[in-house]
């Protein structure tokens, strides 16, 4: 009680400080106020179903949950945005919004002593929030249902935030619109996202939907409330935390698995995609080559698995299978230690997990359609060298690519790499196991979660020493939030502190001649 | 006849001159001052300056009177609002050039079905088309199919190697008794044109012209002696919208299409439209350009800039690297004759392929019309009317005079070569060699 009024007492603080402020045009405020805001109605479903379970964390729940409801709403209701927010802005108010949660997040696993550690509850937020399935809280079930529920909320509204960056912003910011409406032949006016404003209404749609209708599925393979919602928030986000240690093979069923497979399927499938099935008018969009070879890779690896692990029963099979979708799906679930599989799955397993979902879903990792465009470049590379004049264009689905949508998937090809490399030096320098430490880096970029040779499939990050761990936690973060928009927020924020500190670069006398 | 043509620039001064020539009168719109007074002084006609959306310049031109509006300015919406002007003074056809794909496709079919336009003309594409058919009889300097592709007609200068070469018309003829696959329509040789009779003996140099039934080109093309393969592979050396249309359709055979464009942009842009063409960037007579693409290896290079000069140097160039085909554009045709000594095998002017659309829909009655480039004579393809003095007739009774040659009977669509004892029906389709002063009474007899 004493750690929830903590929370308060913080909130009506900001809330205080805020107040003054007026409806003061910004970019800062109203991404607080809503992720706040966010957070309280979060934590209130939370304690819902805390009430229903053994009620535990209720009153902390409930408390903080009204409290950052109310300071949050009556903040969000005095600040507004600055009006014709550039692209850059956008992406600000997307990351800032994601650093809130995080630090709300880390409050409430700390004020309900799910965690007793900062770091731990660190991890497990930022997991959370970046849609990945490594969690240090072990076992599983003995945390109170209102912590399981609000720890699935994290990766659903992390997925949802991710979203939002991959389809609304990013493009606007970064280009690479064009390859949204790729295979539309018809006007755009329809597509999922014409304005911001539509399309975030339309995404929220159809992601909650799509929760919801995973829940009541869910409740109809025989699984109880809790462990229904709380999968469904975590498998359309392609997040993978479940309420047991032994993840989906907790449950020993079949259904749950096949429907947890076509779940995860759709999650990582583009929403642009989707949108148009749901509109009834997706035939241009099968033709998409994206789609294709994600479906592709998806059945390519389950037959590898098949093979490779000699499945000859439906579970093995089924396990298979499983398992090729949540990593190419990047969710994360678990049916089998794959640590007992061969060598070569274990190669094919992380080589599909770094390339990932495709664009424009809740999945992670370097996307399908980055992959398609690094064909592209490689190839008019190739011809480029034979015919030093030629004029060579990259092209996806057999459209042109703009040049500065291709110059930004190389970038980001690059950077995705060197995260990665950087990540595996610091885990394995920090005492991690040379296969362990570079497949948790692989996984944690692309928010798939588990690694190999980590001790077991079931095991998770925990099997690495604490500051290994947390040095996983700028892959994750980076890889879910697509890399440059934090370091845009970043190099924002460096300036203004310079700024406010009144560091300024020391400027020779212009007059001096020397 | 009176005739307003909007536009005097290659295409419209070509259409004025030959209209003028058939003997209708013709007046021409031209907004550029220096063009207005350089055909002013080549041209015979009413020369009008002034926009072709100017309702008072089109006054000027003779709009009340006018029974035809030819609209080939090089922008579309000039000569969409100069039929649409036509249109509402009553003028009774028109005729219109576009030339964007966007306003050539079904989207827009209301827009051309409402500026009234009774022809739609797109030089450039023909031109293409008749550069790929061209391509099609590799060592052909011209080719036109009439009767519904069921007759071609070939043009090309005889090698003293081909079989051809030193026989009469009448030993040829002997030799291929009963039933002729071939009759030769003209024959050009020093400057001059001839519908030649069965004493002229074929010899190396001339330029035939040859009538050939779908079927015999192949062995026909071996008599003249230039049976080779149609090309596998395509060099395009300039990047114009004729260039980006050819390599669509050679693309769409499966020929791999190389292009030269000189201007990044556009270069940029048709390697965006064309997918399966290789595009380089740079000059089309800078010789080392040409030898990264590899000229040498091509079976045709095809230069079609706006530039006479750079299309004969380079075809000049490919010619010596090794290219087995050449084929330039030309525009000014006091260039052709220099051309075949020179080693380049075709030139063609987009200009004849427009005129001859705008000469077909003039002459109304007329299946089809190709005009060639060097020398006079037309082939005419006629439909023989009911009731016409030529039906029920052989073609020995009709008594033609020797400017007029029948060359080829297409009935339901089964080709024959012309004989005198050849009878006509109605519905037969003819082609028909003519000098221009005979097309007249050739239209009375089947009309």
């Amino acid at each position: 009680m004493l750690r929830s009024g903590g929370t308060s007492w913080l909130a009506a603080r900001l809330a205080f400080a805020l107040a003054r402020s007026d409806r003061r045009p910004s970019v800062v405020l109203p991404p607080v106020a809503s992720a706040t805001a966010g957070t309280g109605a979060g934590l209130l479903l939370a304690a819902a179903f805390d009430v229903a379970g053994d009620g535990r964390d209720v009153g902390v729940l409930a408390s903080g949950g009204l409290a950052l409801l109310l300071a949050g709403g009556a903040i969000r209701r005095r600040v507004r945005y600055r009006p014709r927010l550039t692209p850059t802005e956008r992406c600000s108010a997307i990351v800032i919004s994601w650093m809130v949660l995080l630090v709300w997040s880390v409050v409430v696993y700390l004020a309900t002593g799910t965690f007793s550690r900062v770091d731990d509850a660190l991890f497990e937020s930022v997991a959370g929030l970046s849609t990945t399935s490594a969690t240090v809280l072990a076992p599983v079930e003995e945390a109170g249902d209102g912590i399981l529920i609000w720890r699935a909320s994290t990766q659903w509204i992390g997925g949802l935030l991710g979203l939002f960056l991959g389809i609304i912003v990013l493009p606007a910011a970064l280009g690479g619109r064009e390859l949204l409406t790729r295979s539309v032949d018809r006007a755009p006016a329809d597509a999922l996202a014409p304005d911001a404003r539509t399309g975030m209404r339309r995404i929220v749609t159809v992601y909650g939907g799509g929760a919801l209708l995973l829940t009541a599925l869910h409740l109809v393979v025989g699984l109880d409330g809790l462990d229904a919602f709380a999968h469904a928030l975590a498998t359309v986000s392609s997040g993978g935390f479940s309420t047991r240690t032994g993840s989906i093979a907790a449950f020993d069923s079949a259904a749950l698995e096949w429907l947890t497979v076509a779940g995860m399927l759709v999650a990582g499938t583009s929403l642009v995609v989707l949108w148009w099935v749901l509109r009834g008018a997706a035939r241009p969009f099968l033709r998409s080559t994206e789609l294709r070879v994600y479906l592709a890779m998806v059945a390519g690896t389950s037959v590898l698995f098949v093979v490779w692990t000699t499945a000859s029963t439906h579970t093995e099979v089924r396990h298979a299978v499983f398992t090729a979708v949540s990593a190419i799906s990047t969710t994360g679930y678990r049916v089998t230690d794959w640590d007992a599989w061969t060598s070569a799955t274990h190669g094919l397993l992380i080589t599909v997990v770094s390339v990932g979902a495709m664009s424009c879903s809740a999945g992670g990792g370097l996307r399908v359609v980055r992959l398609l465009g690094m064909v592209s470049q490689l190839r008019r590379e190739v011809v480029r060298q034979r015919y030093p004049s030629s004029v060579q264009v990259a092209r996806i689905d057999g459209r042109a690519v703009e040049e500065r949508t291709l110059e930004q998937m190389v970038g980001y090809t690059f950077s995705a790499t060197l995260l990665v490399v950087v990540t595996s030096l610091t885990v394995c320098a920090l005492g991690a196991d040379v296969v362990a430490g570079i497949s948790l880096s692989v996984s944690s970029f692309a928010t798939f979660g588990p690694g190999i040779d980590a001790g077991g499939a079931f095991a998770d990050a925990l099997v690495l020493p604490a500051p290994a761990r947390a040095s996983l936690l700028p892959a994750m973060a980076l890889g879910h939030l697509a890399i440059l928009p934090p370091l845009l927020v970043a190099s924002a924020a460096v300036e203004e502190l310079r700024r406010a500190l009144g560091l300024r670069r020391r400027v020779t006398d212009l007059r001096s001649r020397e | 006849m009176y005739v307003i043509v909007v536009g005097a620039g290659e295409v419209g001064s070509y259409v004025a001159e030959r209209l003028s020539r058939e003997g209708h009168d013709v007046a021409v719109v031209e907004a550029d001052p220096d063009r207005f007074h350089q055909v002013d002084r080549e041209l015979d006609v009413l020369m009008v300056l002034g926009s072709g959306t100017h309702p008072r310049v089109l006054a000027d031109a003779g709009l009340s009177k006018a029974d035809l509006l030819v609209a080939v300015t090089t922008s579309d919406e000039v000569n969409l609002i100069a039929s649409l002007l036509a249109k509402q003074s009553g003028v009774a056809r028109t005729i219109v050039r576009i030339e964007s794909p966007e306003l050539r496709s079904r989207d827009a079919a209301g827009l051309r079905a409402s500026s009234g336009a009774d022809l739609v003309i797109d030089p450039d594409e023909e031109t293409a088309q008749e550069i790929l058919e061209l391509l099609e009889f590799p060592g052909a300097s011209e080719v036109a199919i009439l009767g519904g592709g069921e007759v071609i007609v070939l043009g090309a200068r005889v090698p003293a190697s081909a079989p051809l070469a030193g026989q009469s018309l009448s030993a040829i003829g002997v030799q291929y008794e009963p039933e002729w696959d071939f009759i030769v329509g003209s024959i050009s040789r020093g400057g001059e044109t001839i519908i030649p009779r069965g004493d002229v003996v074929i010899e190396p140099g001339d330029l035939l012209r040859l009538v050939v039934k779908r079927r015999a080109r192949r062995e026909v093309a071996k008599l003249l002696g230039i049976n080779r393969d149609a090309p596998h592979r395509v060099l395009l050396l300039g990047g114009g919208h004729t260039a980006s249309v050819l390599a669509q359709r050679l693309c769409r055979r499966g020929v791999d299409v190389t292009i030269v464009e000189r201007q990044p942009d556009r270069a940029r842009v048709l390697a965006e439209q064309l997918e399966r063409a290789l595009v380089l960037q740079g000059e089309i007579t800078d010789a080392d350009l040409l030898e990264e693409a590899g000229v040498r290896n091509f079976d045709a290079v095809v230069a079609l800039t706006g530039e006479d000069d750079a299309n004969i140097l380079a075809c000049l160039y490919a010619k010596a690297a090794g290219a087995k085909e050449t084929v330039a554009v030309v525009h000014r045709l006091a260039l052709l004759d220099l051309l075949g000594q020179a080693g380049v095998d075709v030139a063609l002017s987009p200009r004849t392929a427009t005129a001859n659309g705008v000469l077909r829909f003039v002459r109304g009655d007329v299946a089809a019309v190709a005009t060639f480039l060097r020398g006079e004579a037309e082939v005419l393809e006629f439909e023989v009317a009911p009731g016409s003095r030529a039906e029920g007739n052989t073609l020995a009774s009709l008594q033609l005079p020797k400017t007029v040659l029948v060359a080829a009977i297409v009935r339901d669509g089964k080709p024959q070569i012309a004989r005198g004892r050849s009878s006509f029906r109605a519905r037969d389709h003819v082609v028909v060699f003519a000098m221009p002063q005979a097309v007249d009474g050739v239209a009375r007899l089947f009309g």
